[in-house]
């Protein structure tokens, strides 16, 4: 069976809900790029947050995250918008800079983000960057120590699946 | 012979008359996979993608609005630890794709587990013994040898004792070994009401027909590199090209049939790979495009001679539609399991699938291992779906549960209803303006009873197994999400309740006939129906080959 619990898609809904609230951008002209320095740093230090460097394994930025999911904007208009809303949401929050806070305030403003309303912009965002983030971080097998986890399932299997 | 097509039931019967020395041409919607090349199971990103759909690898379709859900039935909605309840809408919706079917050489069997189950008998006879659904128009009697043909071909690896499927010879290949999860699950008993055996799988435990042992690689559902795995591409439609009598062409889309006089099909139009539309006589016409395109060519070729659609005089193409009903249970055990190792749903409980033995419904189920159907066999998706939380805590605490997810599957009968129906859509149509299927659903009392028999016992099944600590939980209550559709051309006695006979046959027109899952009376009590779909297309090409004076060869 396919299925998957997360609808990490903003929905029309929440399309509509931002743009009421005139947080959705009317003149797309006006914004940076999104693989502008201004966002690059926010997302890198957003996500080192959520994925950081431990004894073992390397930090999300480390492993070139922040540029994989800049990539992935590209193809996708509302999840670039996203990311630009919600880095500048960060910076409004941190007194102009996320990026100078000290972690334990960081950690702090990402547990409310978690705590938000569900279709309010900051749990959005927080939302689609843990996945999007998670799911790039341990696509590489730089991530993969201390899993019991060596390389990817073929070609050898796991002949050793009963012990 | 032309076969639209070629998933199991198209490439079984392919095979059964190519072997027979019949020419045929198999025409595919979607394209050839080469596992070797097109699976990604060898790549660092192999989880990211759970199967590489190709371009038209999957059907266009749409689905009329669904039920309103209820307070009463609340505690069938799905839920995840972190995302919490998934469904936040008042209706059922379709699950993303919702009808989870592939087009292309092989079929949806390029990304199924592989479950080689045969129907318990009694599923068979719904209406005679318990005034439900329909009789099947053959016995298990009829079926049981092009089960044992289709399991020699597939090369089904199962247990010695599998009653009551009687068997009249053992398996091909011997039951693989069980993992550390189905050890555990084992424990839970008999004696509390759940037995526990090996799964019959289309999984090879030893090399066989030229194709290498699996070994164990836990995935299945991203397409099996090693050919292990017996899907259609590498069993059927290998063999019959092999023969040298099977035309295949993938990409190649079917238009619409066109009835010709004394009750024959004349021939049918299709658009060929290179975009151009044609035209094919045909003598004998086999479809086998699945049990919402099926219904939807026969529906879409309405002209004079059949203005309701081609074999819908009784105005039954479409009706009689069953669907997957299905839960899901899943938890981390408090010990190392590997359980993103082994074969997936190598372990499997029959104790309730006879039809009556769920207490207030008719109907029965099965449970099973089920971590790999639910995608829990990699680190991302521990990662988003059920380790909660992020920063460092977030990496022990995945490190800590990583290979200890158990999940519980259960599968169950759908009782046929008035409300559960294929049709065209009214105003969407395709790039060639025919018009796409439209799927009508609805879950009454009696299957509801049944999900909430399966649900209770998932959590009873993981708590026996001392795993207390749930974190996701997933059912069709909220969700339409099916991989095993069946009906909406049933076969039967009555012309004027049903679209074929026992051999597929229309009961009008004479040189059609239907060998997928469209033509089940009943779904069964939760068994996987391809084996059975195999089963029933060889007996339907040694019925049309016999009739052209032809023989298998030796």
């Amino acid at each position: 069976m396919i299925r998957n619990p997360f609808n990490t898609k903003l929905t029309r809904r929440e399309l509509l809900t931002l743009f009421l609230a005139g947080i959705f951008p009317l003149n797309l002209r006006a914004f940076t790029p999104t693989d502008s320095p201004e966002y690059i740093l926010v997302l890198r230090a957003l996500l080192d947050t959520l994925i950081p460097a431990d004894d073992i394994t390397p930090s999300a930025s480390a492993l070139g995250i922040h540029q994989e999911i800049i990539d992935g904007t590209s193809s996708d208009f509302a999840y670039d918008q996203l990311i630009q809303l919600g880095c500048r949401w960060l910076n409004h929050q941190s007194n102009g800079d996320f990026t100078n806070l000290q972690m334990p305030q960081r950690i702090q403003i990402l547990q409310w983000m978690e705590q938000a309303d569900r279709h309010s912009l900051p749990a959005l965002f927080f939302n689609r960057l843990r996945y999007e983030a998670m799911a790039l971080y341990y696509s590489q097998p730089a991530s993969w120590k201390g899993l019991g986890l060596e390389r990817p399932p073929q070609p050898l299997g796991y002949m050793d699946y009963q012990s | 012979m032309v076969v639209i097509g070629t998933g199991a039931g198209g490439s079984a019967v392919a095979w059964t008359l190519a072997s027979s020395g019949v020419r045929v041409l198999a025409l595919e919607a979607g394209p050839a996979y080469s596992p070797e090349s097109d699976y990604l199971l060898d790549k660092p990103h192999w989880e990211k993608q759970r199967f590489p759909y190709k371009p038209n690898s999957q059907g266009n379709y749409r689905f009329a609005q669904m039920q309103k859900l209820e307070e009463r039935w609340s505690m069938l909605r799905s839920w995840n630890i972190i995302s919490g309840q998934n469904n936040q809408g008042e209706y059922r919706i379709p699950s993303r794709a919702g009808y989870h079917h592939l087009q292309g050489v092989g079929g949806s069997t390029l990304r199924f587990t592989g479950e080689a189950h045969r129907l318990h008998p009694e599923s068979m006879q719904m209406q005679s013994n318990y005034g439900v659904a329909a009789d099947w128009p053959l016995s298990y009697s009829d079926l049981e040898p092009f089960y044992q043909e289709a399991e020699t071909v597939v090369g089904v690896a199962g247990p010695a004792e599998n009653s009551p499927r009687w068997r009249s010879q053992p398996y091909p290949l011997p039951a693989h070994g069980l993992s550390k999860a189905a050890t555990l699950i084992k424990k839970t008993g008999a004696d509390n009401g759940f037995t526990w055996v090996e799964n019959a799988r289309a999984a090879l435990s030893m090399n066989y027909d030229g194709r290498p042992a699996c070994n164990y690689c836990a995935n299945c559902n991203r397409g099996c590199p090693r050919r292990d795995k017996g899907s259609a591409d590498v069993t059927f439609i290998h063999k019959a090209l092999a023969t040298d009598n099977l035309e295949l062409r993938p990409g190649t889309r079917v238009l619409r049939i066109i009835p010709g006089t004394n009750n024959r099909i004349k021939s049918i139009d299709y658009i060929n790979q290179n975009g151009d539309e044609k035209t094919l006589s045909c003598d004998i016409l086999i479809m086998a495009a699945g049990a919402i395109e099926t219904p939807r060519l026969l529906l879409a070729s309405a002209d004079k001679l059949t203005p309701n659609g081609v074999a819908n005089e009784s105005a039954q193409v479409g009706r009689n539609l069953m669907e997957t009903l299905s839960w899901s249970s899943s938890g981390i055990a408090n010990t190392p399991l590997n359980s993103f190792k082994g074969l997936p749903s190598d372990s499997i409980c029959w104790d309730y699938n006879h039809p009556t033995s769920i207490p207030g419904t008719i109907g029965g189920c099965r449970f099973s291992l089920s971590m790999s159907e639910a995608d829990l066999v990699g680190p991302i998706n521990y990662a988003q779906r059920i380790v909660p939380g992020w920063g460092t805590g977030h990496k022990q605490a995945l490190r800590k549960a990583f290979g200890q997810a158990v999940t519980i599957g259960a599968i169950g009968e759908f009782l046929p209803n008035d409300k559960t129906y294929v049709d065209l859509d009214p105003e969407e149509k395709d790039h060639f303006g025919i018009p796409l299927a439209r799927i009508h659903s609805f879950l009454p009392k009696p299957e509801l009873i049944r999900l909430k028999f399966m649900m209770n016992s998932c959590r009873k099944i993981l708590h026996l197994a001392g795993i207390s600590g749930l974190v996701e939980e997933y059912g069709t209550y909220d969700y339409f999400s099916s991989t095993h559709v069946f009906g909406g051309c049933r076969m039967g006695i009555d012309p004027k309740q049903s679209v074929v006979n026992g051999y597929g046959q229309s009961h009008t027109w004479k040189n059609l006939f239907i060998t997928d899952a469209s033509i089940f009376p009943s779904s069964g009590g939760g068994e996987s129906p391809s084996l059975t779909i195999e089963a029933l297309a060889i007996r339907t090409g040694r019925h049309i080959a016999r009739g052209l004076g032809y023989k298998p060869i030796a």
